[in-house]
């Protein structure tokens, strides 16, 4: 937890930002699409009797939603259904 | 044993009973002639699916209600059009035409005139379906009532109740006319006055009356009398028409009384005509009587009148007298009033005489007082003049004697003593500027180190120095303007920045195609394209970010480090965001450059004026 903190704590330098920004989708990509698969896998060997589309299904979910964490990184100004109207 | 077999195979999967059947009627369909290859070609081929025509006309209605919702769709959404008007050819154009179209007022009226047709082409079709079936079925159906034609069909209706309404008026209005007036008169009088003539009459004085009755009476006494005597004077004549003719004699009585003049002068006129007409004795004797009767009346009243003035005359003689008394009384007690006023008035004129002059002579004395005074004050000032001169005067001899010298020696005092001072001072300011020449190389080697390395203890001693030195406002500015954590951390040297420049100008290019807003694919994308993208060098000109790191490199191995940041911070967009902490960097060693110059600038100067 401590480490967390100074981590935090710790200013990046300016030119790190988007290698960060990268670095974090990466990571989530991989956990969010790895939690997905175990899952899908879980689920189809429990529930849904060894079928294979629960497993792709959930590896999509979570790429998908890793995506969209990716995507609000990337840019933090956007907000679900807000559309941006030029002023006129 | 084919079958059985597959019917085995088939039951060591897990099947459905419906996947059962199939495969079961698919076993079982033994029965089923199988066709031959010539007869199955034979037959007429039924192709699967719709026939061309109706494919062709779904998808073109389909085709059409996707534009009909996009165009909608474009119409109500701005952002949406402006995509589309970016990207299509002439769609800008022809929206702008339905545009046109829609908001047209003759489409509209072109619309209406349609709607109607419409309704006459119904109305046209009813009647014909109406006339047929009459027609075909020998009856007759009335035309039904259109509502449409109820309204003017009221209205003659309602032009008729209303010209019914009309007419009995004139009737009405003739019976009217014969108004027939009442027969009672008007009243001639008003009501408050009385009726008749009395009327005027009423508001006479009652003397008057009395007075007009009078005069009547009197006339017509006199009537009378003028009737007595004249048929007097008529029996007279017809008694004796020659009887001796006596003339009456009368005396004339004269008194003052107009009245008995003028009772005199009627008698006489009787007399005259009596005289003339002829009269018995018994008339003349009565007028002798008369005339003697006068006589006494006027003697009596002569008698009256000398009785009345003197009674008149005794009665004003005793109020006289009362009179004289009365004034004379009044006049003695004025008198008497009159000179006690008087008296009264000399003492006090006396009196106010007195005071009058003991005011004056008082005024009189305070002025010469007042004057006395100035006179003294006068004659001491003039004497305490005198003797400040006097004392003036000897001092100033006195001074030429022994005072001079002392002046003299105080002098010299001084003026070794100013020199003394300024020896001491040209010291100090030597030594301090030895010290400040000293603080300025250390910093300036820490400056110019290789590396960064903290300069705080330097600083520290340049801001002692600039505190007990005079006229190093600049200096303590300056120094101020240098802040401390950059002092503890120290300042990037060049080849440090070049290094950082490097690395940062290669994560802008990677950020440089990244447009506004963009998400992860734009970044992803931009991050690709950017590695196909050419690097320029030197100093080129242009506003896109390529050319400003080329810039920015060439001024940094040239060693302008100010034009170098200038450069750098012209980018916008995540390539700003990216180079900011770089141009921080680049910015604090420029400001402690500046800084430096600036120190050394003071002590160029420091140490020139010195001399």
């Amino acid at each position: 937890m401590s480490a967390n903190n100074n981590t935090k704590a710790a200013p990046i330098p300016s030119e790190e930002i988007l290698s960060r920004k990268w670095d974090e989708c990466l990571s989530n990509v991989i956990v969010k699409s790895g939690i997905g698969l175990s899952v899908g896998i879980v689920a189809s060997a429990l529930v849904f009797k060894k079928r294979s589309w629960p497993i792709s299904v959930s590896t999509g979910l979570g790429l998908g939603y890793a995506l969209s964490q990716c995507e609000r990184n990337f840019n933090p100004t956007l907000v679900p259904v807000a559309k941006y109207q030029d002023k006129k | 044993m084919m079958n059985v077999n597959r019917l085995a195979l088939a039951g060591s999967k897990h099947l459905r009973p419906s996947q059962y059947r199939v495969m079961a009627q698919r076993f079982n369909s033994t029965d089923a002639p199988k066709l031959t290859a010539a007869e199955a070609a034979a037959r007429p081929v039924v192709k699967s699916g719709l026939r061309f025509r109706t494919k062709a006309f779904i998808t073109l209605t389909l085709i059409g209600a996707g534009v009909a919702g996009v165009v909608k769709h474009s119409f109500d959404d701005e952002q949406f059009r402006a995509l589309l008007e970016d990207n299509i050819p002439h769609y800008a154009h022809s929206l702008d035409k339905l545009e046109q179209l829609r908001d047209n007022e003759d489409v509209e009226k072109i619309i209406a005139g349609a709607a109607l047709v419409g309704g006459k082409i119904v109305d046209l079709g009813k009647n014909g379906y109406r006339t047929a079936s009459d027609l075909i079925n020998g009856t007759t159906t009335p035309a039904p009532e259109k509502p449409a034609s109820s309204v003017p069909s009221s209205a003659s209706q309602l032009v008729k109740k209303v010209q019914e309404l009309e007419q009995p008026k004139p009737a009405v209005a003739a019976a009217r006319a014969e108004y027939i007036p009442s027969v009672t008169p008007a009243p001639a009088f008003l009501p408050g006055a009385a009726p008749g003539k009395n009327a005027s009459h009423v508001e006479k004085p009652k003397i008057v009356e009395k007075v007009a009755k009078k005069v009547e009476e009197v006339k017509e006494k006199a009537v009378e009398i003028k009737e007595n005597i004249q048929e007097k004077i008529a029996e007279k004549k017809e008694e004796a028409p020659a009887p001796p003719k006596k003339l009456i004699k009368i005396a004339p009585i004269e008194s003052e009384e107009p009245v008995m003049s003028s009772l005199n002068a009627t008698l006489a006129q009787l007399v005259h005509i009596l005289n003339e007409n002829g009269i018995p004795e018994q008339g003349h004797e009565v007028f002798e009587k008369a005339n003697e009767e006068l006589k006494h009346l006027s003697e009596r009243v002569e008698a009256l009148k000398v009785e009345g003035e003197a009674q008149a005359a005794t009665v004003m003689a005793e109020l006289t007298e009362k009179y004289k008394r009365i004034v004379d009384e009044k006049e003695t007690h004025h008198e008497g009033h009159i000179s006690q006023l008087k008296r009264e008035l000399a003492d006090a004129f006396e009196q106010e005489k007195k005071d009058a002059i003991e005011r004056e002579l008082k005024i009189q004395q305070e002025i010469l007082r007042e004057e006395q005074k100035q006179e003294l004050i006068k004659y001491a000032m003039d004497m305490q003049r005198r003797w400040v001169r006097e004392v003036k005067v000897r001092v100033e001899n006195e001074r030429g004697g022994r005072l001079a010298r002392l002046d003299q020696i105080n002098l010299r005092l001084k003026t070794l003593e100013r020199q003394g001072v300024d020896n001491a001072d040209f010291l100090d300011q030597s030594s301090r500027t030895h010290q400040l020449w000293c603080g300025v190389k250390a910093l300036e080697k820490a400056y110019e180190a290789g590396e960064r390395r903290p300069f705080d203890r330097e600083l520290a001693r340049l801001k002692r120095l600039a505190e007990t030195e005079k006229d190093a406002e600049v200096l303590k500015v300056v120094l101020a303007a240098v802040p401390e954590s950059v002092a503890a951390q120290g300042v990037d040297s060049v080849p440090e920045l070049m290094d950082r420049f490097e690395y940062v100008a290669d994560k802008v290019r990677q950020a440089s195609l990244v447009p506004e807003n963009g998400g992860v694919l734009a970044h992803g994308m931009s991050v690709v394209l950017s590695k196909l993208m050419f690097k320029k060098h030197g100093l080129v000109p242009g506003n896109d970010v390529e050319a400003i790191l080329a810039r920015t490199e060439y001024y940094l191995v040239e060693n302008d480090l100010e034009q170098a940041v200038r450069e750098l911070n012209q980018l916008k967009g995540w390539g700003k965001r990216l180079a900011k902490d770089w141009i921080v960097a680049a910015r604090r060693r420029v400001e402690v450059g500046q800084a430096i110059d600036v120190i050394n600038t003071h002590a160029n100067l420091v140490s020139l004026t010195l001399a």
